[in-house]
C-alpha cells in the first residue's frame, strides 16, 4: 500500500504536524479558513519545499525523488483554476502527461489515454472546445480528467467542489470515490461537512496549523468537536450555529 | 467509439505551416540579398567589366549580407523571445523589453558611444550592449532567487527599464558634442543598415545559444499555462525555468540590442498573430515565432530598402508606426474576448 507520512515541525503556519496518508483511502481535511490546510496540501504536492521535518513517500524521503518522479505519482488539482490560453480541453489533459517523457510513454499511448479519461469522464462533448467557454462546473471536471490522466497513487484536491452547484459537487466527489474504490489515494480539502461526513473515510481536522483529530468521519465531527472548532453543531438532520 | 485523432490533424497543419513559414524565410533571404535599389542583375548584364564583378562584391558581401544575417537573427531573437516571455509571464502583452534588457543593453551601447570606445576597439559596442544585458539580468536573477511572485519579476523589469532609459537620456544631455548625441540618437532609433559583418559575426553565436536555451525548456510552456503551482506539481522547477528563460532570452536580445539598438513591437505582435493557428499551445509557438519574427524584420527592410527616401527610414521607426496601433487594436480585442 502507497503512502505519505507528513512530519512537519514548523513552517510559520503549521506546527507539529504528522500525519499518514493511505492509498485506497479518501481522507477529507477540514478546519477554518486560514488553519493551513492548503499549505500542507502544497508541501504534500512538492510545491512548498522550505519546511522543517520531513515527507515520506513509500517510507522513501521526498528528497530523495527526483521532481518528476513524485508529479508521476502525485497529482494536485489547485483551487483556482486559470487557464492563461484558451487551449483545448484534450491538450489542457495531455497537458496531465507532461511529467512523462516519450521514452516512458509515446504519443500515441498518451492520446490513448487521454482518450480513455475522456470516456472516463464524460467530456467527449467538448473535447476539442476551448476550456474558456466551458461552464465552471465543466472545467472543473476538465481539470480533474487532467489531474487523473496520468493514473497518480495520489490525488490532492484543495476544494474541488466549493464553488460547483450540487450536481457537480456530487458527480466531482463520485468520480474521485471510483478512483479511491481502485486503489488511489486521495487527500482533499473540503468546506462542506456534510460531504466530508458522507464521502470521506478519514477526515483531519485542522485547527491554528495543527492537527486537532484524524479518525473517521463520525469521531472527528462529532458534535462536541464541531462546535468547538466551527462553532455549529449538528441538530440530527442540519448544521446549526451553536 | 469515436477517438480523438484531431490531435494528428493539427500536428500536421501545425508542421506544414511551419514548413511553408520556413520556405517564406528562405525566399525572403535570398530575396534580400538579390534585390535593393541597384538592380545587380541588370548591373551584370551591362558591363563584365572587373570593376563591376567587384562592387558587386562588395555590394553583396559587405553590405546586403551584414544586413540580411542581421535581420534573421534580430527578427528571431525578436520573435522567439516574445513568444517565450508571453509564455513565462502568461500574458500577451508580455514582450522581451518588460523584463528591462532592450533598454540595459542600449544604455551599455550608448556609454560606449559616449565615451567614444567604438572608434577604439572594434568590439566594443556589442562587447557594451551585452555588458548592460548581463546587468540588467544579474538584478533579475538575483530578485528571482528570493522565490517572488511573477508581477515582482515584471516589476523590476519596469524599474530597470525606466532607469536605463533615464540613464540614456543623461548620456544624451551630457554628449560632448552635437554630433555624438546625432549618432547616438540614431543609433537608439533602431536600424540594420551600414553593420560591420564581423560585429553581426561576433554576436550571432550568442544570439543561438538563448535560442537554444529557451528551445530546450519548451515543454514547460505548456504546464504553466495552466498555472505556477500546477505546473510546479508537475514537476516544473519554477525557479531554474524562470532563469534559464530570462537569461536565454537575455543572450539574444542583448547581444542584438547592442547592434541595431531598439526595434520594438516585433516581440509582442508576431507571436500573437501565429498563436491562434497553433492551437494556443505555447510550446509549439516558439519555433515558428522566430520565423514569423525574422520574416516580419526582413519584409520590414526590404519595404525600407525599396522606397526612394533619403535618408533611409529607421527600422525601428518604422516597426513602431506599424506596431504601435497595433498594439491598442490587442488591448482594446482582448477586453472584448474577456467580457
Amino acid at each position: 500500500m502507497d503512502r505519505v507520512s507528513l512530519d512537519i515541525r514548523k513552517k510559520n503556519i503549521l506546527s507539529e504536524i504528522n500525519i499518514l496518508f493511505r492509498s485506497g483511502v479518501l481522507t477529507g481535511i477540514v478546519g477554518p479558513n486560514g488553519s493551513g490546510k492548503t499549505t500542507i496540501l502544497k508541501i504534500i504536492a512538492n510545491i512548498l519545499t522550505t519546511y522543517s521535518g520531513s515527507i515520506c513517500y513509500n517510507n522513501r524521503n521526498y528528497k530523495k525523488y527526483s521532481r518528476l518522479d513524485l508529479a508521476k505519482k502525485i497529482s494536485y488539482l489547485p483551487q483556482e483554476i486559470t487557464i492563461a490560453w484558451p487551449l483545448s480541453v484534450y491538450n489542457v489533459i495531455m497537458a496531465g502527461l507532461i511529467p512523462f517523457p516519450d521514452k516512458e510513454l509515446n504519443n500515441k499511448k498518451k492520446d490513448k489515454r487521454v482518450n480513455s479519461i475522456i470516456e472516463e469522464l464524460n467530456l467527449k462533448k467538448f473535447a476539442l472546445k476551448s476550456v474558456n467557454i466551458l461552464s465552471t462546473g465543466e472545467r472543473s471536471r476538465v481539470c480533474l480528467a487532467r489531474a487523473l490522466v496520468g493514473n497518480p497513487n495520489f490525488l490532492l484536491a484543495d476544494e474541488p467542489v466549493s464553488s460547483l452547484d450540487p450536481y457537480y459537487q456530487l458527480n466531482i466527489l463520485e468520480l474521485i470515490l471510483k478512483r479511491v474504490k481502485s486503489g488511489m489515494g486521495a487527500i482533499i480539502i473540503m468546506h462542506d461537512l456534510d460531504l466530508a461526513r458522507r464521502f470521506c473515510d478519514n477526515v483531519v481536522v485542522i485547527r491554528d496549523g495543527k492537527v486537532i483529530f484524524n479518525d473517521r468521519p463520525h469521531i472527528s465531527l462529532d458534535n462536541k468537536n464541531l462546535k468547538e472548532i466551527f462553532a455549529v453543531e449538528y441538530d440530527g438532520n442540519k448544521l446549526i450555529l451553536s | 467509439m469515436t477517438k480523438f485523432k484531431f490531435l494528428n490533424a493539427d500536428d500536421f497543419f501545425n508542421n506544414l505551416l511551419t514548413i511553408i513559414l520556413f520556405f517564406i524565410l528562405i525566399f525572403l533571404l535570398v530575396f534580400s540579398v538579390l534585390f535593393g535599389k541597384i538592380n545587380l542583375i541588370e548591373l551584370l548584364l551591362s558591363d563584365k567589366s572587373n570593376d563591376v564583378k567587384e562592387l558587386i562584391r562588395v555590394l553583396i558581401l559587405e553590405i546586403r549580407l551584414p544586413r540580411t544575417i542581421l535581420a534573421l537573427i534580430a527578427g528571431f531573437s525578436l520573435g522567439i523571445c516574445g513568444a517565450a516571455m508571453q509564455g513565462l509571464f502568461r500574458n500577451p502583452l508580455a514582450d522581451p523589453s518588460i523584463i528591462g534588457v532592450t533598454s540595459s543593453a542600449g544604455l551599455g551601447s550608448v556609454i560606449i558611444f559616449y565615451f567614444g570606445l567604438a572608434n577604439i576597439f572594434f568590439f566594443a559596442l556589442p562587447l557594451g550592449g551585452i555588458i548592460g544585458a548581463i546587468i540588467a539580468v544579474m538584478v533579475i536573477f538575483f530578485i528571482i532567487q528570493s522565490n517572488v511572485s511573477t508581477l515582482v519579476i515584471i516589476l523590476t523589469g519596469v524599474a530597470i527599464s525606466s532607469f536605463s532609459s533615464a540613464l540614456t537620456s543623461l548620456t544624451l544631455n551630457l554628449s560632448p558634442s552635437p554630433y555624438a548625441a546625432y549618432e547616438i540618437m540614431f543609433w537608439l532609433l533602431g536600424s540594420l543598415a551600414d553593420k560591420n559583418l564581423n560585429h553581426v559575426l561576433m554576436i550571432t553565436p550568442i544570439t543561438v545559444l538563448g535560442w537554444i536555451i529557451i528551445i530546450f525548456s519548451k515543454k514547460w510552456f505548456t504546464a504553466l499555462s495552466l498555472g505556477e503551482e500546477t505546473a510546479q506539481s508537475m514537476g516544473l522547477d519554477l525557479r531554474i525555468f524562470r532563469s534559464k528563460i530570462i537569461i536565454g532570452s537575455a543572450l539574444s536580445i542583448g547581444s542584438v540590442v547592442s547592434i541595431t539598438g531598439g526595434i520594438g513591437f516585433i516581440g509582442l505582435v508576431v507571436p500573437h498573430l501565429l498563436r491562434p493557428l497553433y492551437n494556443y499551445n505555447p510550446e509549439k509557438l516558439l519555433l515558428p515565432s522566430g520565423i514569423g519574427g525574422a520574416i516580419m524584420l526582413l519584409l520590414a527592410d526590404i519595404f525600407i530598402r525599396l522606397l526612394d527616401i533619403n535618408p533611409e527610414l529607421q527600422i525601428g521607426v518604422v516597426t513602431a508606426i506599424i506596431g504601435a496601433p497595433f498594439f491598442i487594436y490587442l488591448i482594446f480585442y482582448i477586453k472584448r474576448i474577456q467580457a
